[in-house]
């Protein structure tokens, strides 16, 4: 009988379990097994024969577990279709700005890439005081420019005080509306201080950009000529200022001092293409590893080209934005602020009531929205203009905001018979006119059906979808005059109050359901105002009012005046939602650790790292 | 000719000055606001239009806006120092000088145009003397045919259809910019790499222009009695139709000059478009959307100095080719 020893089964098992709760680690890493022959030799004594029985074992010898970093070096491109405008997040306003600087300029906040909340970045965390009132930031330790100067508290009280003097000209002063005051508490603790509670603050200033104070010798005043604007020499984040060149690319580079870690890849660049066709046809001649989002007319030429085996990814998610039909509910031959302007200084001011104002004539009465609404083709539109890189929406806040979203809505469908039922029972009857279908154009006490659709010219989307609903809504009585002109004259237009109709979309918005400035009647201002359809709903108001000043600032607490107030949005009407877009991100498969997300593709960009 | 070049440049000043009323209150007439472009996004309010429009001096009526552009701001409310300073104001979106943006675009833009007309000039001048020597046979018929064509196709079908054929399919050139990228010292094989396809569709207009008026110059040059003489006289005929005729030809030509370098830049808006080239063109059409009243202005100036100084050019290349002609 042979007799066996236990220790290469022992072994063996014990090597099974390491390898075994090493493979569940969330990191990569490598565990370097050496597999070993050893020789035993067992000496059996049989009647005095003796006989060497030689037996070989395999063993599995863990000799340690190393972490191995991913390869470094290599170039990510990034492309875009705009150019950036300056590279001082104090200045920017624009996408294209931001997406680039926010690469080197860290902020106190920044957001989940999964549920879009704000979670610390360059605040280590911040403390809220009872009263709601008092923010109080503590600065990670570690975190240095990458001149080696540790950033601190007056660098986020520069910042601060920088975008709030005038001679900067700052487009983020707006975020500092509920804003009392700032402090400098040590080298590492910043204070602020709001005049009333706000649970959008964090959202709004969170995000802000910190540039160096000492970069600028501590005086605001020296940013509007600053080079620094244009070649940043003292950064934050993950990447340091190489060259730009207007129209063309940004290059930034590794920064070795960034506190989350030097990033993997050698440079980022950010390549701008004239349109996106151009960049496009740069994706497909591999002249850039990552373009996200893509038109939505070109999905199928890059999913395509990835069914083809081009080396490739793409990967899709919801935006936060959305694109709509704008109802102006006021006159707009009598345009007018949407509060009663006591002391006539023509902004609102706290405790101006809303003004009841001029109607408009058509718009201004529910049932023609709801007919409108009713006759829209959601899924046509979906499918025929964007190609199917969307999904319906019913409301204000887009589902990426799960907390206060509000699932037991139905979106709008066409329904033809009901739009026409709708219109009938509200007295609109056929006239003696005719519109471009030839049908005849509805009435109603002498007001005709007549309504111009206005979007910028040359976005092709926007465009189709105003041909769309021209189409149907003449073929229901109306008469739509297409008002496709350029942007700024559309801004002119929108902002002025003097449109009817407008397609248009937002996207790139916060993850706070808070939208006063686009439906509070306080920013109903004429030139200036989101609120540019004049929509006011006293419920809908006081939840706005509400919902931004709950104590502590809960989601659960916050979430039931936003679920309700899409409800009254739903109702009232004033715009129609047609979809929100599916976003695709294209990279390279080479390039490792990027997933394309609604809040912040970016936010491990250190571990970005190419696999060859 | 020193004092001929003064007195059209002393000319040149007050034909600026008119361009640049006519094109500021054309420009302050069309309709947009660039303080509603700068403002519009969610949160801002009126008060922060006014606020921007008066840092900007975009508060004040037109016609003094348009003398604090031309001569600064008298008032020291905003931060202008005037044209005749050599101040052509900051952009309002990027906020930095507009003459500096411009300056660093018009390297790129030049290196186009120029390459262009290169290019132009040397394959229209090749194709429209040959044509005219061989006329009527079928490479005349071809040339033609040819000429007709490029002068018709639209720029922006027949670069697309290029990069889609070199650059994606073939991946032979880049598909758009000045200079390859993460490369700190391009050599210049890479410059022309991408230099080719803006080239050929921008100088491809040029080409069928020029072949057309030297086949139509030549023609009537071969005609001259002092040809038939060389021809008589036993020059060869390579050395009468280059050296002989079509230097006699050029002569016509070079009157165009002048124009084509102006039109030659008003194309390449639309090839630094197609080929994302990093030129004037794409600043100023964008400008002209975002109402970027300095911008504008910059650029318009600029192309009055380039359509002056493309006639001045015209009118001394004449006097070269042209000992017969004296400047006055």
């Amino acid at each position: 009988m042979k007799k066996r020893t236990r220790l290469p089964l022992l072994i063996l098992l014990l090597g099974a379990v390491i390898s075994l709760l090493i493979a569940c680690q969330p990191q990569v890493v490598e565990v370097e097994v050496t597999r070993e022959v050893v020789e035993t030799q067992e000496v059996v004594v049989t009647e005095e024969v003796e006989v060497v029985v030689t037996e070989e074992v395999q063993v599995e010898v863990v000799v340690e577990a190393t972490e191995v970093p991913p390869p470094q070096g290599g170039n990510v491109v990034e492309s875009s279709f705009a150019d950036l405008n300056t590279l001082n997040p104090v200045l920017g306003n624009d996408n294209a700005s931001s997406t680039v600087y926010t690469r080197m300029f860290a902020s106190l906040a920044r957001l989940d890439p999964v549920s879009g909340a704000i979670i610390p970045y360059l605040a280590d965390s911040w403390d809220v005081s009872e009263d709601g009132l008092t923010y109080t930031f503590t600065i990670r330790e570690d975190a240095v420019w990458s001149d080696d100067t540790p950033i601190t508290a007056q660098d986020i009280a520069f910042t601060f005080d920088a975008i709030n003097t005038d001679e900067v000209a700052s487009p983020r002063r707006s975020n500092f509306t509920e804003v009392d005051s700032w402090a400098v508490i040590d080298d590492k603790t910043f204070e602020l201080t709001l005049k009333s509670v706000d649970c959008t603050v964090l959202a709004n200033l969170g995000p802000q950009g910190i540039i160096p104070a000492h970069a600028y010798d501590g005086d605001p005043l020296n940013i509007p000529d600053s080079e620094e604007n244009t070649a940043p020499s003292i950064v934050s984040g993950p990447f340091q200022f190489v060259d730009w060149i207007p129209d063309d690319r940004a290059t930034l580079a590794a920064n070795p001092n960034y506190f989350l870690g030097q990033p993997n890849v050698d440079t980022w660049t950010f390549r701008v293409y004239a349109d996106q066709s151009a960049e496009i046809a740069g994706l497909l001649a591999n002249e850039h590893t990552y373009t996200d989002p893509i038109g939505p007319q070109f999905v199928s030429v890059i999913e395509g080209e990835v069914a083809g085996g081009r080396d490739m990814g793409v990967q899709k998610y919801f935006s936060n934005g959305y694109t709509f039909v704008g109802y102006n509910l006021a006159n707009p031959e009598n345009p007018q602020n949407g509060w009663d302007d006591l002391d006539g200084d023509g902004v609102w001011t706290d405790g101006e009531p809303p003004l009841e104002q001029d109607p408009h004539p058509v718009l201004g009465q529910l049932e023609v929205r709801q007919a409108i609404a009713n006759s829209i083709d959601y899924t046509g539109i979906i499918n025929k203009v964007i190609f199917g890189q969307g999904g319906p929406t019913v409301a204000n806040v887009w589902p990426s905001i799960t907390w206060a979203y509000n699932n037991d809505l139905t979106p709008y469908e066409q329904d033809l018979e009901l739009a026409a039922q709708i219109l009938a029972d509200a007295g609109w009857t056929p006239g003696s006119e005719t519109n471009d279908a030839g049908v005849p154009i509805l009435e109603k006490d002498g007001q005709q059906l007549r309504l111009r659709l206005m979007t910028n010219a040359g976005n092709e989307t926007r465009e189709n979808i105003g041909i769309i609903m021209k189409d149907v809504l003449d073929q229901l009585g109306f008469s739509i005059e297409l008002d496709y002109k350029e942007f700024g004259t559309v801004v002119q237009d929108l902002l002025g109050q003097t449109y009817d109709m407008v397609i248009i979309g937002f996207g790139g918005g916060p993850p706070e359901p808070d939208d006063s400035s686009q439906f509070s009647y306080k920013n109903d201002e004429v030139g200036a105002g989101f609120n540019f359809v004049s929509y006011y709903n006293e419920d809908f108001e006081a939840n706005l009012d509400a919902g931004k000043a709950v104590p502590g600032c809960s989601e659960d607490e916050r979430a039931s005046f936003y679920v309700e107030n899409q409800e009254l949005m739903y109702n009232d009407l004033p715009y129609s939602f047609f979809y929100i877009p599916l976003n695709s991100g294209v990279a390279w498969n080479q390039l490792s650790e990027i997933t394309p997300n609604t809040w912040d593709t970016y936010y491990n960009m250190e571990q970005w790292f190419f696999t060859q | 000719m020193t004092s001929y070049l003064i007195r059209r440049l002393l000319q040149a000043i007050p034909t600026i000055l008119g361009v640049t009323v006519i094109s500021f209150f054309l420009m302050q007439a069309s309709p947009g606001d660039p303080v509603q472009i700068l403002t519009f996004q969610p949160g801002m309010t009126a008060e922060d239009r006014d606020r921007i429009a008066a840092e900007l001096c975009l508060d004040r009526p037109v016609i003094e806006q348009y003398f604090i552009w031309l001569v600064g701001d008298w008032t020291g409310n905003c931060p202008q120092r005037g044209l005749i300073r050599g101040d052509f104001g900051d952009s309002f979106f990027e906020q930095r000088p507009a003459m500096e943006m411009y300056l660093e675009r018009i390297p790129a833009t030049l290196q186009l145009t120029t390459f262009a007309l290169l290019f132009g000039g040397a394959f229209g001048l090749l194709l429209g003397v040959t044509s005219a020597v061989w006329r009527g046979t079928w490479f005349d018929n071809l040339a033609r045919f040819f000429s007709v064509v490029f002068d018709a196709i639209p720029a922006f079908w027949f670069g697309l259809l290029l990069i889609m054929y070199f650059s994606v399919q073939q991946g032979w050139l880049p598909v758009g910019g000045r200079l390859p990228l993460n490369v700190d010292d391009p050599s210049l094989i890479d410059r022309i790499r991408h230099l080719i396809l803006p080239t050929i569709v921008l100088g491809v207009t040029w080409v069928a222009l020029m072949a057309r008026f030297m086949r139509a110059e030549t023609l009537e040059v071969l005609r001259q009695d002092y040809v038939r003489t060389a021809l008589a006289k036993g020059l060869k005929r390579r050395v009468v139709y280059f050296k002989h005729a079509a230097r006699n030809a050029l002569i016509p030509i070079v009157t165009i000059l002048g124009p084509a370098i102006t039109a030659l830049v008003s194309g390449a808006v639309v090839i630094e478009r197609i080929f994302s080239w990093p030129g004037i063109g794409r600043l100023t059409v964008d400008a002209v959307s975002s109402r970027d009243y300095p911008v504008v202005m910059a650029g318009v100036i600029f192309s009055a100095i380039l359509v002056i100084l493309g006639n001045l050019l015209s009118d001394f290349l004449l006097v070269l080719v042209d000992p017969r002609i004296r400047l006055k």
